[in-house]
């Protein structure tokens, strides 16, 4: 089980995230986070040139120590900030102010640190948010006293460190070059700095104009959208602050391009040198960027440009996945270089890593994407495959070595490019998110209909990506496109299948396929022909259902039988041994609907007797079970489980399998109670039915049925007594039926088995008090033809299930008395008697065999252990040698016991 | 009669050159077209090199028209082909056929080609030459010398794929010449070859085998011993299932053969299994019969089917001859079950339904009492049978279950006690030698 799913999620990870070295890459930054800071910061205080002592193990100092505690802190208090955890912007706040005198103290220019500074205006500015008490009574009420003592306190040191404030506010960065030196130290604060800028700058762009980005806004960071509401005047003056001063600075292009070129031959080197590299390439490119920010504000607004644009993309490639980055800023990064990008190619690019990253928003074990997070994606794999569709020289693979480079393409003319990536990964992620989505909401409510309606959209898609991958000749992709085709189709009823194909086509303007039939068979075979045998049984079974479904019985059966699916189901992973489960059991009410009542019996037998019908068909989890899972399992089986649409109805199940049941079981109770023949210690056909009669026999007062259960017992209770009409109309009664698709022809054929069984259980239970019946009143009593009830009484004489025989001459069955003076009950249990001493000595032979055979050869040495276990054993046998009638069976039992004893022992040796 | 008619069927699994007679026998049934069939023919053979013949159809096909140019030039290409073969397979016909060569083969189809090679000469291409010069003497209808070679190939050749076509091919030269004998045991040579090989797909395994039981057909119904053979062929498991799934029409054969060979009477219960089964996919009056009288014991039903199975059966090529037999035959299981079931039958309407007339009956009946050793008497003044019913009294089934267990358990007891002797006197033995 977790097997399974543990694959998946690694697989659509391993989808996504870009490639390995990025990841090794973010490892090994997340490992030396620590002392790589004060690497820097020591390089940066030395003033020394940095790369050649990276290597070597640094020495830290107190100071370093110090100013690392400070960096940590403030990092804190950035990130809780976000959250509104005020708890722990407390207990930063305090650290970090305790830390403040030491710091200035250690700088050479007795100032304090930029993000020491920064930290107390982020937090002032933070507090502006709460300013009136509504807003902060939305916060727990621990949290909120942390807020009032953060509140207090920092009035106070922002008294103490007013100049500094002062002159970040007025400035938020220095342009020293001296301090830019030191703001190496803080690479992690920085990058989130830069994301911050780009943030703001959407936000105020997104405030005019945009309604898509305004989106992101509200779901993510929905305080911060709101507050900026909120508080109006004051936030803004914040902002404009960042933001005004650019124009007066115009862009100073050509020493910019300069520093441009420089710092993409500085990627550049920085992807051939591998992960260790990484790190500080990275330092001094956010170092760069960190410089526009602050110095030239107009930065910003050509950041999103097409030159700049794979530059941006590489940044945003290398910091996925990492703790630090924030996932709401790079999507809107992402946006704005959509926006912005020159040509196809770009688009491509963007949409490569936007929607993986759309789809990374969302922490993927524990909640679901919602519709309208889910449409927006829909919407860009669309308008990419669109983009990939008009553009046959851009094609995306997953194979592809190209990787992201920073080397400016939006001089794209045209020219073939591969592209890494997986459009059949994005499908399977959406497809997944959307069958996810549907099983975590309730069925019963109207969001449940509204996100149906999503499916045709799905669809669509998934007819586009698998179009599309078999012009790019993708084998894997496009099998695996055609397997989510079946996947969406399988289980629908011809109908809907047409009507789902019918909007596709018109979509898509392609011709729609009228037989669905005939459509899924060449899906299916297509999977067969090209895929691997796992997808290839999936593929199976879905076809196999959707033949049951669809009442095509005798296909399904005979496809079923003859790939030998059942064999090694066994070895399956779980979702594929529930869509086994859910086959069968569809090929169980296919065959009911067909009148093979027997057939359908066989069928569902396993699944309904097995008591946990629920989990094998992946529609709920049974009640007992659930305490003993842990927190983990119980979501791991939750995944498995389908959505409501999806589901089998478990009453109409249970009620075909109990009418089978019936039908089979009461004549064969019936003939087993009044015959002598060795029948009589046969096992019950169906122990979920016979435990369910004897219940309902054992009832001292049983009223009228409600439940389908109860139609069905008292329905049984009449066919034992052969009364066939009552027995119908309790059948009848059963409301469920309505759901079954062609019910009045289900009931026919059942009424004419009712007739049959109830005219066999009625000779079987009353035979001994006749001498010999008219075939006439037979006929009349049941109401079938005379000729019918010949045919059966036939059957039932040659089968040797009665002793009887027809007169052809006067029309009547005769039955054979079998007087010998002895009454019926006594013959049973002599011939049962005489089976058991029969199987005794069976058992007694079988015995010896087995210790001959089993046992070590004759000739050779034998411990004398075993010689006493023969002798022992021999003893034991002894008495059976002429079988006492009466000891006979508890006589068996305890030699039964005493064999498997020696067996042990054999073993044990 | 067309509605049962199985040519359409076989002829896809057959060889064309064997779909021949099929089509000749339909043309003197009249069940189709004259026309049609002609045209049949032509096709059916357009592709052999059978000129002379495919002049003739063409003629007769065009009311007379001399056959186009090309025909000469065929025969010509045909005629020159053969002289090529003749020449280049001569070297190794001549060795093959010297005594001292027959003599030393051996098993070894490696060592064999290893010592034809050095005493000989002769290359492996030479062997595949053989296999081509037989295809082409089939080809032309000269069925002996393609037999001849292909045995000779098959002997000589150790490619297994070869071998195999060229067995194909020896089994159709055979049966064209009517070598029942001969055939008969290829067909089981063939049989044996097809489920021991190991073939690449399954599928293809499973095409072989259709072939076979399609071609076989020829064989069973013209050896003497066939009806044994076919019925013991397709009940094996892995035939059963073959027809089950890739020809239920062949099931008509199993029921006939079944039917007809009153000897082995224990494999109905089998066959009306396999008809059951496949009753959603094929019927015909055979299996109807079948399911009539052993499934639903409809005898009215039944006996409407047995007529109309003397129809189908004296229109199926293969049957033509055994229809009278197998209406007989059928008579006898239909009077087995019927006595079965009524202890009093009205000799009149038991005729009747049969088919037969009074006297006949009478007869019949009377040597199916003395036959079949029913406990049975005739009533000649009500007109009635009167069966004695076998009853199965429980105090006999008890006697009969018991009868060898005091037998049994004395084996046993005695077999224990033999061996308790042999392990004393082993450790005797044992414990004198320690001491």
């Amino acid at each position: 089980m977790s097997k399974f799913f543990k694959g998946d999620s690694s697989d659509s990870d391993s989808d996504i995230t870009s490639s390995s070295d990025s990841d090794f890459s973010d490892n090994d930054f997340q490992d030396k986070n620590q002392t790589q800071t004060s690497r820097f910061s020591k390089s940066a205080l030395s003033g020394s040139d940095d790369s050649e002592d990276d290597v070597k193990r640094v020495v830290k100092s107190a100071k370093d120590k110090q100013s690392e505690e400070a960096v940590s802190s403030s990092k804190a208090i950035k990130k809780s900030l976000k959250a509104d955890e005020w708890t722990v912007v407390l207990n930063e706040f305090e650290k970090l102010t305790k830390l403040g005198p030491k710091l200035k103290r250690s700088d050479m220019h007795n100032k304090l640190p930029v993000f020491f500074t920064r930290s107390l205006v982020e937090i002032d500015t933070n507090l502006l948010r709460f300013k009136d008490k509504s807003a902060s009574k939305k916060l727990n009420a621990d949290v909120a006293r942390s807020l009032n003592t953060v509140r207090q306190r920092i009035k106070k040191v922002l008294k103490d460190y007013e100049a500094e404030v002062k002159e970040f506010r007025q400035n938020p960065i220095l342009s020293d070059e001296e301090i830019e030196e030191e703001i190496v130290a803080e690479i992690i604060p920085k990058v989130e700095k830069l994301s911050v800028s780009s943030k703001t700058k959407t936000k105020s762009k997104s405030n005019d104009d945009d309604s898509s980005d305004s989106y992101w806004d509200n779901s993510e960071s929905s305080d911060e959208s709101s507050s900026s509401e909120d508080e109006g005047p004051a936030e803004k003056k914040g902002i404009s602050k960042w933001l005004k001063r650019e124009p007066t600075k115009s862009s100073v292009s050509e020493s910019k391009d300069k520093k441009k070129a420089d710092q993409e031959s500085k990627t550049q080197r920085a992807l051939e040198k591998k992960a260790k590299a990484t790190h500080e390439e990275e330092g001094e490119e956010e170092d760069d960027g960190f410089t526009t920010v602050g110095r030239k504000q107009q930065k910003k607004a050509v950041v999103y440009t097409a030159e700049t644009l794979s530059a941006k993309l590489l940044e945003i490639l290398e910091s996925r996945g990492r703790k630090g980055a924030d996932k709401s800023e790079t999507l809107s990064t992402l946006y704005g270089l959509l926006k912005v990008s020159a040509n196809d190619l770009q688009k491509t690019k963007v949409l490569l890593l936007l929607i993986p990253t759309q789809f990374d928003y969302f922490p993927s074990t524990s909640s679901y994407l919602q519709s309208k997070a889910w449409n927006e994606i829909s919407g860009l794999i669309d308008s990419l495959l669109t983009i990939l569709e008009n553009n046959p020289d851009i094609t995306v693979s997953e194979t592809s070595d190209v990787a992201f480079d920073s080397a400016d393409d939006s001089k794209y003319v045209g020219g073939k490019i591969t592209l890494a990536g997986s459009i059949i990964g994005f499908l399977d992620r959406l497809f997944e998110e959307f069958i996810k989505s549907l099983s975590s909401l309730d069925p019963h409510t109207p969001e449940y209909v509204e996100r149906m309606t999503d499916d045709v959209t799905l669809y669509i898609t998934i007819v586009r990506v698998q179009n599309y991958l078999n012009k790019c000749k993708d084998e894997d992709g496009y099998a695996r496109a055609i397997m989510r085709r079946v996947e969406f189709l399988y289980f629908r009823p011809d109908q809907v299948v047409l009507s789902v194909e019918a909007s596709m086509a018109k979509k898509l303007g392609i011709q729609e396929s009228t037989d669905p039939n005939q459509l899924l068979h060449d899906l299916c075979t297509y999977i067969y022909s090209h895929s691997n045998p796992m997808l290839r049984a999936r593929a199976m079974l879905m076809q196999i259902y959707n033949h049951a479904l669809n009442k095509r019985y005798y296909i399904a059966r005979d496809l079923f039988l003859m790939s030998h699916v059942q064999d090694n189901i066994l070895q399956a992973d779980v979702a594929t041994q529930i869509l086994f489960n859910r086959s069968l059991a569809q090929l169980g009410l296919a065959s009911f609907r067909l009148g093979l009542f027997q057939e359908s019996f066989g069928h569902l037998q396993d699944i309904m007797s097995s008591g946990k019908v629920r989990e094998l068909l992946g529609q709920g989890v049974g009640q007992q079970r659930y305490s003993n899972l842990t927190a983990e399992q119980e979501i791991l089986s939750r995944h498995l489980q389908l959505p409501f649409h999806m589901h089998i109805n478990f009453e109409l199940l249970e009620c075909v399998f109990l009418v089978a049941s019936m039908l089979l079981e009461i004549p064969f109770m019936a003939s087993t109670n009044n015959s002598a023949g060795t029948d009589s210690n046969k096992r019950a056909i169906s122990k979920v039915f016979r435990r369910m009669f004897d219940f309902n026999e054992r009832q001292v007062f049983i009223g009228p049925p409600e439940n389908t259960r109860d139609h069905i017992m008292a329905s049984a209770k009449s066919l034992a007594t052969g009364r066939w009409d009552e027995a119908y109309d309790y059948i009848k009664m059963i409301k469920i039926w309505s759901l079954m698709p062609d019910f009045e022809e289900v009931m026919e054929f059942l009424l004419t088995k009712i007739k049959v069984e109830a005219l066999r259980t009625y000779i079987f239970t009353y035979f001994t008090h006749y001498n010999s019946l008219g075939i006439k009143g037979l006929a009349s009593m049941f109401d079938l033809s005379s000729g019918k009830v010949t045919s059966l009484l036939a059957m039932m004489i040659y089968n040797g299930e009665i002793n009887a025989s027809l007169d052809e001459v006067q029309d009547i069955i005769k039955f054979t008395r079998i007087s010998t003076g002895a009454s019926l009950r006594l013959q049973q249990v002599t011939l049962q008697l005489a089976d058991k001493v029969s199987s005794l000595a069976e058992t007694n032979e079988k015995m010896y065999e087995l210790k001959v055979n089993g046992g070590k050869p004759f000739g050779g040495e034998r411990s004398v252990f075993q010689q006493n276990s023969n002798q022992e054993d021999g003893s034991n046998r002894r008495p059976n040698r002429q079988p006492n009638r009466q000891q006979g069976r508890p006589q068996n039992r305890n030699n039964r016991t005493q064999g498997r004893r020696n067996n042990n022992q054999y073993q044990n040796k | 009669m067309e509605k049962f008619d199985l040519t359409p069927k076989m002829l896809p699994n057959l060889d064309r050159q064997l779909g021949f007679p099929l089509l000749e026998f339909v043309a003197s049934r009249e069940t189709y077209n004259e026309k049609d069939l002609d045209r049949a023919k032509y096709e059916l053979l357009s592709s052999t090199n059978m000129v002379d013949f495919l002049g003739e159809l063409y003629t007769k096909l065009h009311d007379g028209e001399e056959p186009p140019a090309d025909f000469s030039d065929k025969r010509e290409r045909v005629m020159k082909q053969l002289e090529e073969f003749e020449q280049k397979t001569e070297r190794i016909r001549s060795v093959i056929e010297m005594p001292e060569v027959a003599s030393s083969l051996r098993q070894d189809r490696v060592q064999n080609m290893q010592f034809l090679a050095e005493n000989y000469q002769c290359k492996p291409e030479m062997v595949k030459d053989l296999f081509d010069f037989g295809q082409f003497h089939y080809s032309c209808g000269n069925y002996g010398g393609s037999s001849d070679l292909l045995f000779h190939f098959s002997v000589l050749s150790t490619d297994a794929d070869l071998i195999l076509k060229a067995m194909w091919g020896k089994l159709a030269s055979e049966m064209l010449m009517g070598n029942w004998e001969t055939a008969y045991d290829e067909a089981i040579k063939l049989r044996e070859t097809i489920d021991k090989t190991a073939f690449a797909e399954q599928s293809q395994q499973l095409q072989n085998r259709v072939w076979l039981l399609h071609w076989s057909l020829f064989v069973f119904f013209n050896h003497p011993s066939g009806r044994d053979g076919i019925l013991e062929m397709m009940l094996m498991p892995q035939y059963s299932n073959t027809i089950q799934n890739a020809c239920p029409w062949l099931v008509r054969y199993l029921v006939a053969a079944a039917v007809v060979n009153r000897r082995r009477k224990n494999s109905m219960k089998e066959v009306v299994k396999i008809v059951s089964n496949i009753g959603y996919m094929y019927k015909d009056p055979l299996t109807e019969f079948i399911h009539a009288l052993y499934v639903d014991f409809d005898f009215d039903a039944a006996c409407v089917k047995l007529k109309e199975c003397e129809l189908v059966l004296n229109n199926d090529f293969f049957m033509a001859g055994a229809s009278e037999d197998f209406v007989d035959c059928a008579r006898l299981y239909f009077a087995e079950v019927y006595c079965k079931i009524y202890s009093r039958i009205d000799l009149s309407s038991l005729t009747s339904r049969l088919f037969m007339d009074q006297e006949d009956g009478e007869k019949w009946i009377v040597k199916l009492i003395g036959e079949n050793r029913l406990d049975a008497k005739v009533n000649l003044k009500d007109n009635h049978v009167v069966i004695n019913p076998q009853i199965n009294h429980i105090p006999q089934q008890v006697i009969e279950k018991t009868k060898f267990l005091s037998f049994r358990s004395q084996v046993l007891n005695g077999a224990i006690d033999k061996r308790q002797a042999y392990l004393v006197k082993q450790s005797t033995l044992a414990e004198t030698a320690e001491q």
